[in-house]
């Protein structure tokens, strides 16, 4: 097994600004963790890039999923005055002629490393469509189970660490390997505080012990193999092997919050959303190439705005926290942040003072990655119903991201009935996003 | 509800038959030994007497159900082979013994059988032995158990999900056993749930308005999916993109429920009810008058707020209040109700205040009603006005899509006829027969199950009329029809694969090797190591069981589903029951969560199969094969140390527990084989080992 951690810091890869550049120093002024944060080794492992980096601009993805469809005109893209508007102000950020809500201080100040794209369309409505659909690239089929962007990621991408998932999929979300087989499929972490809870072996349980048990459980599951039976017994065999490595490796750390210091999870947010993100940032410093962590609760048909500020109070200190953070560590040019739901909320707030789906026009937030930082990519008209510019339909940002990636969106994979799909339908990547 | 015990005891529905089938075995020879000697052909009137007297006796279940000399699955045998011989495949060998057992408790109880079981069902000699296990299986109260966990999935019943207090205290679950296991026809039990009127107190079908309170577009979409196996979401926004619908089919059904509406209780009424609720005893009762008083003065100054004051600041002013809506002055009011229970202007015990806060939620009934104003008008969004289509306001009349000559009438509700159109059609019936087909198969002769159009035609057409004309002719008996697929060859072919060629799974030559759901897995793990539910209830603390598997009762109490009070001398819980008794959808993070149980958010025709590192990782380090195989009262390993068992026996019992067979002769030496060196002391860690390595194998976890 490669020790990729190792390798890389005899031979670290300087390339990377940031180690100790303009970005981190500002970090040291201004941010929330300060000095004591970043240890020397963490630094090291952020140059942990395979050699398959030359093509790519992007290691990592962290995707931050905000379920349910948050009301842009109430997060990104605020509009003072206009009936629409609703009740939140709109506060300057650290980006020259960007405003987003109120609440979303920590966003703010960090909002020079990130860009805006304001003008996401779309024609699904229903959550579990417009879902599928922003993970997958493509409508729900009955026929086909579409993979997932992280799926498709790590199919085409060498994985940087062989000891962990390449794929981790924190929170709720379900969306998996589809027809590319459980080989890609993420590995699933529902709470982040539990999820080292399998990782290691029972205290009652020594290494030779458990040694000598999986000796058994191959002799024993013999029979079974011998009948030669189908893919999914194989894979489970698979699983069992991946999971064997994984409780082999110290990489495994990276799943042990207990092992992080207070102030992160103290600035991230002591909950399941703000530890998940800070796991994430664990994560990608080991290697993982691809971290989904999903936040519920965006579904706001009725007191949208009590809800869109609780929300808020959550999502802000995590995601400012994660691009500060990132940033600090010189990983935020090779990892892109990006942060969306299923859809937008209506202009209109019903008489339930909340408001409805909306797929004509909404927002997201992406950062790093080496696209373009402090940037806003289209826009809404006056009211945040309509595109006014730069229509982004959901897969022009996902080639956008394969680009990035240096994976081929345009190849076709085939489903297990020969039919060939590709990475990316029809949309070709945002250009101007792209720094 | 069957409570497997540990093997020695004889206990499950199947394993009295297997003890009467022994006697009626030696009580035949009985007759027939007087027959012989007297060389006559038939018996005498004597002998059918004494038989006839005698034969009440050996009954010790009623057995409710048809008996099995009634069913003939030929039909379905002939339809299936019919296409595979003209495909010239050869279908599969029946199945063994072992594998049938195993996959028939699977499938109809959801659980595998404990050895005992096993054991006499092997051992049993007779021809009929199959048959009269499937009807012991659909006659065990663990069939409604299991078949509950796929309604839930289907009706997304949610036990966490904000306004649907009939779901949180598990009203609609029970509801659900009960039609399940009381086999009320199917079409009784759609009609009941379309029908439901009321409060959960009075019908707890009325959940099925509750699951999505005053969203009908979910409870339509849940109609045409789940009863009809059409896909309509679509139709909601616009024309259906691939199928015949129109945006129009989906509001002309919405018209037939547009008048249904689900209703916050008024709190004036909860806070009457409250000193009735059974948990507020004489004793708290009579310290609660200045309590109550104060309820009532802070609910009336909460009902007068007719303003709210918006969070925050607007250009550094405060904001301008706006007027209250209904719904937030009714949660203000509630806000109120429970400021004067939480904080009670009288000294109450902490145990007194839960009980107070607990009584207060569950006297909180909404009420499932038709509003007076019944017409339905098009929603505002959409495609409008193109193609002949509706404008948005224009008044839409219901209208039965799947057969648009029946008429609707007023002088019946509309629920009531759109049950009526609904369960008179043919397509309500072949969907249920397929779905059935589907569970016992993991494969619909129509798939995806929820998928019938035009285009997607049935593998087996003439099947699936036939079982349709069964449904109908058994007066929609459920279990009739899973009796009549239980009893085929077909359901009963072996699932070792029979060529090389490639196989036609839709041909049904052989059974699917199918992975077992959380709650199968769960269940089952629970029965081969020992424990069952009745292991569990004898635990000292029951509910270290949910810890131990890592289960999460949402602070449920088991089985009554009643909110957990924390108060010392209260817990009389029974423990922890099975895994359809916990609270749904489980936590992520879970055993069940883990192993893919939904998030009951949308309808799920079949679950994903999906293995993972999680799940791999649970079974290796998790507890259900750490902790329960461990040397604890009510353990299997317990039972094998305190039986002084023999190596061979060991491995035996341990075979027949986990994966209902005995084992090899390979597999035997690679037990002793385990034992080899190992002092007398230690072989409590072998048989710890032998279990957690057979909850591994595959073979465990898989259906065969």
């Amino acid at each position: 097994m490669p020790d990729v951690n190792r390798k890389n810091v005899t031979t670290p890869k300087l390339d990377c600004d940031g180690f100790d550049g303009p970005s981190r120093r500002s970090f040291l002024k201004t941010g929330v963790f300060g000095f004591m944060g970043l240890g020397m080794l963490d630094l090291m492992k952020v140059t942990a890039l395979a050699d398959d980096s030359a093509a790519s601009k992007c290691d990592a993805v962290i995707l931050v999923w905000l379920a349910g469809g948050p009301s842009h005109i109430d997060t990104w893209d605020p509009k003072p005055g206009q009936p629409s508007g609703g009740l939140f102000k709109p506060i300057q950020t650290s980006a020259e002629g960007i405003q987003i809500c109120e609440h979303l201080p920590t966003v703010a100040k960090n909002m020079k490393h990130a860009s805006l794209i304001r003008s996401f369309t779309n024609k699904e409505g229903s959550h579990e469509r417009a879902t599928y659909q922003m993970h997958t690239g493509y409508a729900p089929l009955g026929s086909i189970q579409h993979p997932s962007l992280g799926s498709l990621a790590i199919s085409e991408l060498k994985k940087r660490n062989a000891e962990i998932p390449a794929y981790v999929s924190i929170g709720n979300s379900a969306f998996g390997a589809g027809f590319l087989g459980t080989k890609v499929a993420p590995f699933f972490i529902g709470n982040p505080k539990t999820a080292t809870r399998n990782l290691v072996r029972p205290k009652n349980v020594t290494e030779k012990r458990f040694q000598e048990r999986m000796k058994l459980l191959g002799q024993f599951d013999q029979s079974f193999t011998d009948e030669q039976r189908g893919a999914a017994t194989k894979s489970d065999q698979l699983f069992y092997r991946d999971a064997v490595e994984m409780m082999q490796s110290t990489s495994v750390d990276a799943f042990d919050l207990s092992k992080e210091k207070e102030m992160y999870l103290e600035g991230y947010g002591k909950n399941a959303f703000g530890h998940g993100l800070l796991m994430a940032r664990r994560l990608v410093e080991k290697g993982v190439r691809f971290v989904e962590v999903s936040m519920g609760g965006w579904d706001t048909h009725a007191e949208n705005f009590e809800k869109v500020q609780e929300n808020c109070e959550t999502l802000d200190p995590a995601l400012g926290s994660l691009i500060e953070d990132l940033n600090a560590r010189g990983l935020l040019k090779r990892t892109m942040v990006i942060c969306m739901g299923e859809f937008g909320r209506t202009p209109k707030i019903n008489s339930r003072g909340g408001r409805d789906h909306y797929p004509r026009v909404w927002s997201g937030l992406v950062a790093g990655g080496g696209l373009k930082a402090g940037y806003v990519h289209g826009a809404s008209d006056e009211q945040g119903a309509a595109v006014k510019d730069n229509p982004v339909k959901p897969g022009a940002l996902h080639a956008t991201m394969f680009e990035q990636l240096g994976v081929n969106y345009s190849k076709e994979n085939y489903t297990n009935k020969g039919r060939p799909i590709r990475i990316v339908d029809k949309e070709k990547p945002i250009k101007e996003l792209i720094g | 509800m069957t409570k497997p015990k540990p093997c020695t005891e004889h206990t499950q529905p199947g394993a009295r038959r297997f003890q009467r089938h022994g006697r009626l075995f030696s009580l035949s020879l009985f007759l027939i030994l007087p027959a012989i000697f007297l060389l006559s052909s038939a018996p005498t009137f004597a002998q059918v007497a004494f038989a006839n007297k005698e034969a009440p006796k050996q009954k010790p279940i009623p057995n409710t159900s048809a008996s099995t000399s009634s069913v003939s699955s030929a039909e379905i045998d002939r339809l299936i082979l019919a296409p595979l011989q003209e495909a010239k495949l050869k279908p599969a060998p029946l199945s063994t013994d072992e594998a049938f057992l195993r996959r028939a408790y699977l499938d109809v109880v959801g659980v595998i059988p404990q050895c005992s079981d096993v054991k006499a069902f092997l051992n049993d000699k007779a021809p009929q032995k199959r048959a009269r296990l499937i009807d012991d299986l659909l006659a065990s109260e663990r069939y409604g158990l299991h078949w509950s966990v796929m309604w839930g999935d289907l009706l997304r019943e949610h036990f966490r999900a904000k306004g649907q207090e009939g779901t949180v205290r598990g009203s609609y679950r029970k509801w659900i056993q009960k039609n399940l296991n009381e086999n009320v026809p199917y079409d009784q039990f759609v009609t009941d749930l379309i029908t439901a009127r009321g409060t959960v107190e009075d019908n707890a079908a009325v959940n099925f308005y509750l699951r999505d309170p005053n969203q009908r577009s979910e409870t339509i979409n849940m109609v045409s999916s789940v009863f009809m196996g059409t896909r309509m979401q679509c139709a909601q926004c616009h024309d259906h993109p691939f199928d015949k619908w129109e945006q129009n089919d989906f509001h002309s059904l919405m018209a037939f429920l547009a008048s249904r509406t689900v209703v916050m209780p008024d709190p004036e009424q909860t806070l009457n009810r409250l000193l009735d609720h059974p948990r507020i005893t004489g004793e708290l009762k009579a310290k609660l008058g200045p309590v109550m008083a104060d309820a009532r003065e802070k609910l009336d100054k909460a009902k007068a707020q007719k303003t709210i004051q918006p969070k925050g600041k607007y250009k550094g002013k405060p904001r301008k209040p706006r007027p209250i809506t209904q719904v937030e002055s009714l949660r203000i009011q509630y806000q109120a109700l429970r400021k004067a229970i939480t904080q009670p202007v009288v000294e109450l015990t902490l145990n007194e205040k839960q009980r107070l806060a607990n009584a207060l939620n569950q006297q909180r009934i909404s009420v499932v009603l038709d509003r007076q104003q019944g017409e339905y008008r098009m929603p505002g969004d959409g495609t409008i006005g193109k193609n002949g289509r509706k404008v948005p306001g224009e008044m839409v009349k219901p209208a039965f899509p799947w057969d648009k000559q029946l008429t609707v009438s007023n002088k019946e509700s509309r629920p009531a006829q759109l049950a009526k159109f609904i369960t008179g059609s043919r397509l309500f019936a072949k969907v249920h027969v397929n779905r059935l087909w589907h569970r016992l198969f993991g494969r619909g002769l129509v798939h995806p199950v929820d998928d019938f159009r035009a285009k997607n035609t049935p593998s087996h057409p003439e099947l699936l009329e036939y079982l349709a004309d069964e449904l109908i002719r058994s007066k929609f008996d459920s279990k009739h029809v899973l009796r009549l697929i239980l009893n085929s060859k077909a359901y009963q072919r072996s699932s070792m694969p029979v060529s090389e060629e490639k196989d036609h799974e839709y041909l049904f030559a052989r059974q699917r090797l199918r992975k077992m759901t959380a709650e199968q897995l769960s269940d089952s793990i629970m029965t081969a190591t020992g424990y069952g539910k009745r292991g569990i209830e004898t635990l000292e603390k029951p509910r270290q069981m949910g810890y131990l598997m890592n289960f999460d009762m949402g602070g449920y109490k088991p089985n009554t589903m009643e909110m957990e009070d924390a108060g010392e001398g209260e817990d009389k819980s029974e423990g922890v029951g099975w895994s359809a008794d916990l609270p749904t959808p489980a936590r992520s993070g879970t055993f069940l969560h883990s192993f893919n149980q939904p998030a009951r958010e949308q309808i799920v025709c079949e679950r994903t199969t999906n293995g993972s590192i999680t799940q791999a990782l649970e079974l290796l380090n998790g507890n259900g094969s750490n902790v329960l195989t461990r040397n604890r009262p009510e353990s299997l390993t317990r039972k094998i140390l305190k039986a002084r068992m023999k190596v061979d026996a060991i491995g035996e019992e341990i075979y027949l527990a986990y994966l209902s067979r005995y084992p090899t002769a390979r597999e035997k030496k690679l037990v002793r084989e385990a034992f080899i060196g190992k002092k007398k002391k230690a072989y409590v860690e072998t048989i710890e080992d032998l279990q957690w390595v057979l909850l591994n194998t595959r073979e465990f976890k898989f259906i065969r």
